[in-house]
């Protein structure tokens, strides 16, 4: 009877000390403190939009977690090495990675990457890139209403990354939104490609992001016709119309900063709290926005959530044009 | 035009003249020289590790310093090719074939120096035209698309046939194992994976530096420590200058590769690689004695290390003039403009003449100062070779195994390295050709992209490669390369059967 009381007196105590750790995690999650230098891994080539906010950030880190915070870049498989790399490394906050849309979100569904990304642990988000519809000068089209009636007409060349990315489904979601388009794909090997076969006249249109448009924008000599994010305040600015409104989709192409999957919610609290501090430092903020991606702070849980939003809009459209993996 | 281009560079010089734009220069051709030189760590590298030190610099001369670590690179990437077989980076591999024979007879010092004096030349040369003809150009990039650049290729895969080697079945042999090599990856066109054995590190393909590292150098030193002895007597008496006669024999070459690497720079899509593979095609076919090649011909060095360097310069051109990077280095380099809030594009001429401008008149001062360096130098390079082999080798066998893990921080290229090594060395004891390797593995990947995106725009009709003047021509003369030598066979095998005939 005594052994009994006894053990329900300790069952008590170990119930509320439960209580009041759970209830002091979040003051707890300030009390981690890295052991080391952090690796932040952005699994692209260096140069990109990516790479620079993820140096940006990892700057500004380190002075707020007073650890040096190194950028490693592993290229490959579009993002798939590097985020493997951090997906099977200690979960112990100081192997990072910094993951665009793509690998979060399309590529999971079109590659047999053999591991999932969304089973990462989330920390943040510092930015969601931008992607427009572009027309060549060349093409003689000059608004979205253009590209569509040409589309019934004749086969429109629509320039795209390579693979399948988020510019094909784009396109994708156009045609069926507009009862069909007639359009061929021109492979190319990024951007910044896809721009030069824009420019040259050798594709009609295609879907792009910021950082080697902008200068072409200006210029005229690329037209924006539709603006495929959920926003891009400088084509706003330009009247240019948005796939949301008018096409009902839009192209989410969010980032994010995640560990390897069980990540202690301490570490992964503290390190939300870092990026958090960073992003409300004015200047890093204006730094970033010199890539002309929509610089904002997203908690982990929301950055999961707007992937996971993303992954369950594609993968429809993915079977329905044959280019979904069976999982 | 002419004059106003000219005030221009002379502002531009006033930037680049600053004291500590001068002293960024320096840092850069010398950080670039170190990282061309050490195996596997290349620009690419060099470049990307320095991109952080933009945020604290003034734009100007954190961009001058990054420029100069990409051309003193391609000075840097000749030394260990020359010397130990071993490619510095992918612009130097097509070097190592006469490079390295040289050394092997104690002309180190002419291969060494003529490689930095046409380096030189093509750099200066491309930047004249970078002044002078920048827009022009720029122009050329567009109308120069996948047609053209297939065709062109063409040209450059005919004039490559036979290319070393004692036989056209080993040789065509070779070739089609290179595209073997290059056949696992990602489909650019499809997005499926093919021959990739669900391994993620193939997703990519191969990486290009540990097969050429291992096919070369590795192969070198296997071979090497099989034959127990090596005469390394002949290579450490090499002179240490560079002769009247070295220079005769290699000016059509500097001349011709400052042409070709400034021109190839303005196409985006070619790669460094394979503009010094089209050099040495070139040189070989002009050559009066095309069987010096391979034996340490100084045309065999001249051509490509002229072209690679004018290409690092021209290859701003499409840059500045429609903010297109035309290889992943000039890709990183624009990271550091748009670090610094610049848009590299056609306003960024008018927007900002001093920081343009005085990159512009930075890779004057920085081929100059690389020149300056370089030669002198060429003494205490060739003196490495003195250093026991037992010592040597090991270390440059360290060497290569760290630059070919620090590509991509993988043990995978590390292996890639050894099986690769283990080829050249059975390679080299059955003398099987590894030149068509190589050209198979650069050229293989473009040819293809060019000739798919093509046929993509025409929607499948091959009417295309004869869609503008310069593809139409690029076409009938690879045909030409090809039938000509044929012709010439079938008439003599003609000739002797009448002769045989009359005779009886």
């Amino acid at each position: 009877m005594k052994g009994k009381k006894l053990l329900s007196i300790g069952t008590s105590i170990a119930v509320a000390l439960t209580m009041v750790l759970v209830a002091a995690s979040p003051a707890q999650a300030n009390k981690w403190k890295p052991s080391g230098t952090i690796t932040l891994v952005v699994p692209y080539g260096a140069g990109g939009s990516t790479d620079i906010i993820g140096r940006l950030l990892a700057k500004k880190l380190e002075s707020l977690l007073r650890v040096p915070v190194v950028i490693e870049n592993v290229a490959g498989g579009n993002g798939a090495v590097g985020a493997q790399r951090v997906f099977n490394a200690k979960p112990d906050g100081q192997t990072l990675a910094m993951l665009s849309g793509s690998i979060q979100t399309i590529i999971p569904l079109t590659t047999a990457i053999g591991f999932d990304p969304l089973r990462m642990s989330y920390i943040g988000s510092t930015h969601e890139s931008v992607a427009a519809r572009f027309v060549s000068k060349k093409s003689g089209l000059k608004t979205i209403e253009d590209v569509i009636a040409a589309g019934k007409e004749r086969f429109l060349i629509d320039v795209t990354s390579g693979g399948y990315g988020l510019p094909d489904l784009g396109t994708a979601l156009l045609s069926k939104r507009v009862g069909g388009i007639k359009y061929r794909p021109l492979a190319t090997s990024g951007g910044a490609e896809s721009v030069l076969r824009l420019l040259s006249g050798d594709a009609d249109m295609g879907q792009n992001s910021a950082s080697t448009t902008v200068a072409h924008i200006k210029t005229g000599d690329l037209i924006p016709v539709l603006i495929e994010s959920e926003s891009w305040p400088l084509l706003e600015e330009m009247g240019i119309p948005k796939s949301v409104d008018r096409y009902r989709y839009a192209i989410s192409n969010p980032s994010a900063v995640v560990g390897p999957p069980n990540l202690p919610a301490t570490i992964r609290l503290a390190l939300q709290k870092a990026i958090q501090t960073a992003l409300e430092d004015p200047a890093v903020k204006t730094d970033m926005e010199k890539t002309q991606e929509l610089i904002r702070y997203k908690s982990g849980p929301q950055a999961r959530a707007i992937a996971v939003r993303a992954q369950n809009a594609y993968a429809p459209v993915l079977r329905s044009v044959g280019r979904a993996i069976r999982k | 035009m002419f004059v106003e281009s000219l005030d221009f560079l002379l502002l531009g010089f006033q930037t680049a003249l600053r004291p500590e734009n001068l002293l960024f220069a320096l840092l850069g051709c010398t950080l670039g020289m170190v990282v061309g030189m050490l195996p596997g760590i290349g620009p690419i590298a060099g470049i990307a590790i320095l991109l952080p030190i933009t945020f604290y610099l003034e734009p100007t001369g954190a961009i001058i310093m990054l420029a100069a670590i990409y051309y003193g690179a391609m000075y840097g990437g000749t030394i260990t090719t020359v010397l130990f077989n071993v490619p510095g980076e992918g612009s130097s591999a097509i070097t190592a074939i006469d490079g390295y024979q040289m050394a092997k007879q104690g002309r180190a010092s002419s291969a060494l120096g003529i490689a930095a004096i046409g380096s030189f030349i093509g750099g200066i040369f491309a930047t004249i035209v970078l002044v002078f003809a920048a827009p022009t150009l720029g122009k050329l990039a567009l109308n120069f698309g996948p047609p053209e650049l297939f065709a062109l290729l063409l040209v450059g895969l005919t004039l490559l046939i036979g290319l070393g080697g004692r036989s056209i079945t080993l040789s065509i042999l070779s070739g089609l194992l290179g595209l073997a090599i290059v056949l696992p990856g990602t489909d650019l066109f499809t997005g499926t994976t093919r021959y990739t054995f669900d391994r993620i590190e193939l997703y990519d393909g191969l990486n290009f530096v540990p097969i050429i590292m291992g096919l070369f150098g590795l192969g070198e030193i296997l071979h090497s420590a099989h034959q127990r002895y090596v005469e390394n007597t002949e290579i450490a008496k090499a002179k240490s200058t560079v002769t009247v006669k070295d220079l005769k024999e290699s000016k059509g070459a500097i001349a011709r590769g400052s042409l070709l690497g400034t021109v190839l720079g303005v196409i985006p899509g070619i790669g460094t690689v394979a503009p010094t593979l089209v050099s040495y095609a070139v040189e070989k076919r002009l050559a009066k004695n095309p069987e010096e090649f391979g034996k340490g011909a100084i045309q065999g060095v001249a051509g490509p290390e002229t072209t690679n360097n004018a290409y690092a310069n021209s290859a701003m051109i499409p840059l500045f003039t429609l903010g297109i990077p035309a290889s992943p280095t000039i890709a990183i380099l624009m990271g550091a403009f748009l670090i610094n809030g610049l848009q590299p594009g056609p306003a960024l001429f008018t927007e900002n003449p001093t920081l343009v401008w005085g990159i512009i008149a930075s890779l004057f001062i920085g081929n100059a100062m690389l020149l300056v360096m370089n030669l002198p130098l060429i003494g205490l390079w060739v003196k490495i070779l003195k250093v026991p082999t037992r010592l040597l080798f090991p270390l440059i066998l360290i060497f290569m195994l760290v630059g070919s893990y620090s590509i991509n921080r993988s043990m995978f290229d590390i292996w890639v390295l050894i099986f690769f090594g283990i080829f050249g060395y059975l390679a080299k004891l059955i003398d099987f050709p590894l030149v068509p390797i190589t050209l198979t593995i650069i050229l293989g990947p473009i040819l293809e992209k060019s000739l798919r995106q093509s046929l993509q725009i025409s929607g499948g009709s091959l009417d295309i490669l004869f869609r503008t003047p310069a593809s139409s021509f690029f076409i009938i003369l690879s045909a030409v390369i090809i039938s000509v030598p044929i012709a010439l066979k079938i008439r003599r095998f003609i000739k002797s059967r009448r002769t045989k005939a009359t005779v009886q």
